[in-house]
Protein backbone atom coordinates (compact mmCIF):
# COMPACT_ATOMS: atom_id res chain seq x y z
CA UNK A 1 0.00 0.00 0.00
CA UNK A 2 1.92 3.04 -1.01
CA UNK A 3 0.37 6.25 0.83
CA UNK A 4 3.44 8.18 0.49
CA UNK A 5 2.71 8.99 -3.72
CA UNK A 6 4.72 12.20 -4.14
CA UNK A 7 5.59 14.66 -7.01
CA UNK A 8 9.14 16.19 -7.42
CA UNK A 9 8.49 19.01 -4.98
CA UNK A 10 7.44 16.98 -2.83
CA UNK A 11 3.83 17.37 -1.90
CA UNK A 12 1.94 14.24 -0.92
CA UNK A 13 -1.22 14.03 -3.16
CA UNK A 14 -3.31 13.61 0.07
CA UNK A 15 -3.02 14.12 3.51
CA UNK A 16 -2.46 10.44 5.04
CA UNK A 17 -3.65 11.48 8.43
CA UNK A 18 -7.28 12.53 6.54
CA UNK A 19 -6.90 9.19 4.96
CA UNK A 20 -6.80 7.19 8.22
CA UNK A 21 -9.23 9.32 10.17
CA UNK A 22 -11.57 8.27 7.25
CA UNK A 23 -10.51 4.95 7.59
CA UNK A 24 -10.87 4.95 10.78
CA UNK A 25 -14.43 5.98 11.04
CA UNK A 26 -14.70 2.38 9.85
CA UNK A 27 -17.88 1.05 7.49
CA UNK A 28 -17.37 1.56 3.52
CA UNK A 29 -16.78 5.32 4.68
CA UNK A 30 -13.34 5.44 2.80
CA UNK A 31 -14.19 2.73 -0.10
CA UNK A 32 -17.54 5.13 -0.91
CA UNK A 33 -15.18 8.23 -0.92
CA UNK A 34 -12.57 7.11 -3.11
CA UNK A 35 -15.67 5.56 -5.48
CA UNK A 36 -17.14 8.82 -6.10
CA UNK A 37 -14.09 10.22 -6.79
CA UNK A 38 -13.12 8.05 -9.43
CA UNK A 39 -17.05 8.41 -10.62
CA UNK A 40 -17.54 12.50 -10.76
CA UNK A 41 -13.99 13.96 -11.03
CA UNK A 42 -13.42 12.74 -14.52
CA UNK A 43 -16.86 14.03 -15.77
CA UNK A 44 -15.83 17.60 -13.43
CA UNK A 45 -12.52 18.09 -15.23
CA UNK A 46 -14.15 17.52 -19.02
CA UNK A 47 -16.88 19.87 -17.56
CA UNK A 48 -13.97 22.27 -16.56
CA UNK A 49 -11.91 21.87 -19.73
CA UNK A 50 -15.28 23.07 -21.80
CA UNK A 51 -16.43 26.05 -19.61
CA UNK A 52 -12.57 27.13 -20.49
CA UNK A 53 -12.65 26.49 -24.17
CA UNK A 54 -16.04 28.68 -24.23
CA UNK A 55 -14.44 31.22 -21.93
CA UNK A 56 -17.29 30.62 -19.89
CA UNK A 57 -16.40 32.40 -16.38
CA UNK A 58 -19.46 31.38 -14.56
CA UNK A 59 -19.28 27.76 -15.41
CA UNK A 60 -15.54 27.75 -14.77
CA UNK A 61 -16.35 28.86 -11.26
CA UNK A 62 -18.53 26.81 -10.18
CA UNK A 63 -16.90 23.66 -11.55
CA UNK A 64 -13.67 24.33 -9.99
CA UNK A 65 -15.00 25.16 -6.68
CA UNK A 66 -16.91 21.86 -6.94
CA UNK A 67 -13.21 20.50 -7.74
CA UNK A 68 -11.85 22.37 -5.06
CA UNK A 69 -14.01 21.38 -2.31
CA UNK A 70 -13.83 17.37 -3.55
CA UNK A 71 -10.01 17.83 -2.92
CA UNK A 72 -10.16 19.33 0.59
CA UNK A 73 -12.10 16.41 1.89
CA UNK A 74 -8.89 14.15 1.39
CA UNK A 75 -6.19 16.83 2.31
CA UNK A 76 -5.53 16.61 -1.24
CA UNK A 77 -3.37 20.36 -1.08
CA UNK A 78 -2.08 20.99 -4.66
CA UNK A 79 -4.98 19.88 -6.27
CA UNK A 80 -7.15 22.12 -3.96
CA UNK A 81 -4.61 24.88 -4.48
CA UNK A 82 -4.73 24.27 -8.71
CA UNK A 83 -8.78 24.13 -8.32
CA UNK A 84 -8.34 27.67 -6.31
CA UNK A 85 -6.42 29.23 -8.57
CA UNK A 86 -9.12 28.66 -11.15
CA UNK A 87 -11.69 29.47 -9.71
CA UNK A 88 -9.97 32.71 -8.45
CA UNK A 89 -9.85 33.82 -12.12
CA UNK A 90 -12.74 32.78 -13.36
CA UNK A 91 -14.28 34.70 -10.82
CA UNK A 92 -11.98 37.72 -11.53
CA UNK A 93 -13.71 37.34 -15.33
CA UNK A 94 -9.68 36.91 -16.01
CA UNK A 95 -9.42 33.53 -17.85
CA UNK A 96 -6.02 33.96 -19.30
CA UNK A 97 -3.58 31.71 -18.18
CA UNK A 98 -6.46 29.52 -16.58
CA UNK A 99 -5.65 26.63 -19.50
CA UNK A 100 -2.27 26.34 -18.66
CA UNK A 101 -3.48 25.51 -15.04
CA UNK A 102 -6.16 23.16 -15.88
CA UNK A 103 -3.56 21.09 -17.22
CA UNK A 104 -1.66 20.63 -14.27
CA UNK A 105 -4.53 20.12 -12.24
CA UNK A 106 -5.85 17.05 -14.76
CA UNK A 107 -2.44 15.94 -14.20
CA UNK A 108 -2.74 16.37 -10.47
CA UNK A 109 -6.34 14.58 -10.12
CA UNK A 110 -4.73 11.67 -11.76
CA UNK A 111 -2.35 11.60 -8.85
CA UNK A 112 -4.49 12.15 -6.63
CA UNK A 113 -7.08 9.04 -7.70
CA UNK A 114 -3.82 7.01 -7.65
CA UNK A 115 -3.12 7.37 -4.11
CA UNK A 116 -6.58 7.06 -3.06
CA UNK A 117 -7.23 3.83 -4.94
CA UNK A 118 -3.54 2.31 -3.00
CA UNK A 119 -5.82 3.37 0.07
CA UNK A 120 -9.55 2.09 -0.95
CA UNK B 1 -36.11 10.54 21.10
CA UNK B 2 -35.35 11.05 17.28
CA UNK B 3 -33.82 13.95 16.33
CA UNK B 4 -34.13 14.71 12.37
CA UNK B 5 -31.73 16.71 10.58
CA UNK B 6 -30.87 18.04 7.12
CA UNK B 7 -27.73 18.17 5.33
CA UNK B 8 -26.68 21.47 3.24
CA UNK B 9 -23.58 21.48 1.38
CA UNK B 10 -22.96 21.27 -2.38
CA UNK B 11 -19.93 18.85 -1.82
CA UNK B 12 -21.19 15.26 -2.22
CA UNK B 13 -18.36 14.12 -0.21
CA UNK B 14 -19.13 16.25 2.45
CA UNK B 15 -22.37 15.10 2.44
CA UNK B 16 -21.30 11.82 3.04
CA UNK B 17 -19.32 12.67 5.90
CA UNK B 18 -21.42 14.69 7.30
CA UNK B 19 -24.26 12.15 7.30
CA UNK B 20 -21.72 8.97 8.58
CA UNK B 21 -21.26 11.30 11.74
CA UNK B 22 -24.50 12.80 12.17
CA UNK B 23 -26.01 8.84 12.05
CA UNK B 24 -23.21 7.62 14.33
CA UNK B 25 -24.54 10.17 16.87
CA UNK B 26 -27.94 8.75 16.60
CA UNK B 27 -29.61 11.18 14.12
CA UNK B 28 -32.06 10.73 11.25
CA UNK B 29 -31.33 12.21 7.92
CA UNK B 30 -33.98 13.35 6.90
CA UNK B 31 -33.33 15.56 3.66
CA UNK B 32 -29.98 16.65 1.79
CA UNK B 33 -29.71 19.85 -0.50
CA UNK B 34 -26.85 20.95 -2.55
CA UNK B 35 -27.20 24.60 -2.14
CA UNK B 36 -28.47 27.47 0.05
CA UNK B 37 -32.12 27.67 -1.89
CA UNK B 38 -32.76 23.79 -2.37
CA UNK B 39 -31.89 23.73 1.28
CA UNK B 40 -34.26 26.52 2.49
CA UNK B 41 -36.92 24.81 0.46
CA UNK B 42 -36.47 21.46 2.23
CA UNK B 43 -36.22 23.54 5.67
CA UNK B 44 -39.46 24.71 5.45
CA UNK B 45 -41.06 21.34 4.23
CA UNK B 46 -39.00 18.91 6.60
CA UNK B 47 -38.95 20.85 9.38
CA UNK B 48 -35.66 19.55 11.15
CA UNK B 49 -34.63 19.84 14.39
CA UNK B 50 -31.15 20.36 13.12
CA UNK B 51 -29.55 21.98 9.71
CA UNK B 52 -25.67 21.75 8.76
CA UNK B 53 -25.27 24.20 6.33
CA UNK B 54 -21.97 24.81 4.37
CA UNK B 55 -20.73 28.26 4.13
CA UNK B 56 -19.06 28.74 1.16
CA UNK B 57 -21.62 27.90 -1.79
CA UNK B 58 -22.05 29.30 -5.20
CA UNK B 59 -25.27 31.59 -5.25
CA UNK B 60 -28.57 30.00 -6.34
CA UNK B 61 -31.75 32.18 -7.37
CA UNK B 62 -30.52 34.98 -5.36
CA UNK B 63 -29.92 32.71 -2.10
CA UNK B 64 -27.15 32.70 -0.65
CA UNK B 65 -25.48 30.66 2.32
CA UNK B 66 -26.46 33.64 5.10
CA UNK B 67 -29.59 34.30 3.41
CA UNK B 68 -30.67 30.96 4.38
CA UNK B 69 -29.01 31.15 7.44
CA UNK B 70 -30.86 34.09 8.32
CA UNK B 71 -34.16 33.25 7.21
CA UNK B 72 -33.83 29.97 8.73
CA UNK B 73 -33.20 31.30 12.15
CA UNK B 74 -36.19 34.00 11.57
CA UNK B 75 -38.37 30.99 10.92
CA UNK B 76 -37.70 28.54 13.19
CA UNK B 77 -35.39 30.00 15.76
CA UNK B 78 -35.61 26.46 17.96
CA UNK B 79 -34.02 24.63 15.22
CA UNK B 80 -30.51 23.86 16.00
CA UNK B 81 -27.72 24.97 13.15
CA UNK B 82 -24.55 23.89 12.53
CA UNK B 83 -22.34 25.76 10.03
CA UNK B 84 -19.68 23.96 8.42
CA UNK B 85 -16.80 25.75 6.67
CA UNK B 86 -13.92 25.06 5.04
CA UNK B 87 -12.78 28.93 5.77
CA UNK B 88 -11.56 28.94 9.27
CA UNK B 89 -11.78 33.13 9.58
CA UNK B 90 -12.31 34.22 12.62
CA UNK B 91 -15.13 37.27 11.69
CA UNK B 92 -16.94 34.98 9.80
CA UNK B 93 -17.18 32.33 12.41
CA UNK B 94 -18.18 34.42 15.01
CA UNK B 95 -20.81 35.82 12.58
CA UNK B 96 -22.41 32.81 12.55
CA UNK B 97 -22.03 32.37 16.31
CA UNK B 98 -22.92 35.50 17.52
CA UNK B 99 -26.06 34.75 15.37
CA UNK B 100 -27.25 31.55 16.50
CA UNK B 101 -25.51 29.14 15.54
CA UNK B 102 -24.64 26.44 17.69
CA UNK B 103 -21.14 25.20 16.24
CA UNK B 104 -18.58 26.06 13.31
CA UNK B 105 -17.29 23.00 12.50
CA UNK B 106 -13.68 23.41 9.92
CA UNK B 107 -13.04 21.18 7.30
CA UNK B 108 -11.62 18.45 6.64
CA UNK B 109 -13.68 17.20 8.89
CA UNK B 110 -11.40 14.80 11.29
CA UNK B 111 -12.13 11.97 13.99
CA UNK B 112 -12.65 14.58 16.76
CA UNK B 113 -14.62 17.47 14.32
CA UNK B 114 -17.98 16.54 15.78
CA UNK B 115 -17.27 16.37 19.24
CA UNK B 116 -17.74 19.52 20.19
CA UNK B 117 -21.25 19.41 18.29
CA UNK B 118 -21.98 16.41 19.97
CA UNK B 119 -21.46 17.97 23.13
CA UNK B 120 -23.79 21.30 22.85
CA UNK B 121 -26.16 19.06 20.76
CA UNK B 122 -26.74 17.11 24.02
CA UNK B 123 -27.54 20.84 25.67
CA UNK B 124 -29.79 21.23 23.38
CA UNK B 125 -31.74 18.22 23.10
CA UNK B 126 -31.55 16.56 26.38
CA UNK B 127 -34.24 14.17 25.87
CA UNK B 128 -31.91 12.94 22.33
CA UNK B 129 -29.13 11.81 24.74
CA UNK B 130 -30.82 10.75 27.45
Amino acid sequence: MNTHSEDTAGVAAVDESIIRELREEGGDLLADLVGMFVEEVPGQLTELEAALRKGDAGATRLTAHTLKGTAGNFGASQMQTLASAIEMKARDGALDGASAIFVQLRTECARVREALEAVR
Amino acid sequence: MTVTALIIDDSPFARKIIRHHLIKLGFHIEGEAENAAQGLRLFRELKPKLVTLDVMMPERDGIDSMTAFRTMRKESPETAIVVVSAVPFEKTRDTFLNEGAIAYVIKPFGQFSFEPVRQKLQRTFPAWSA
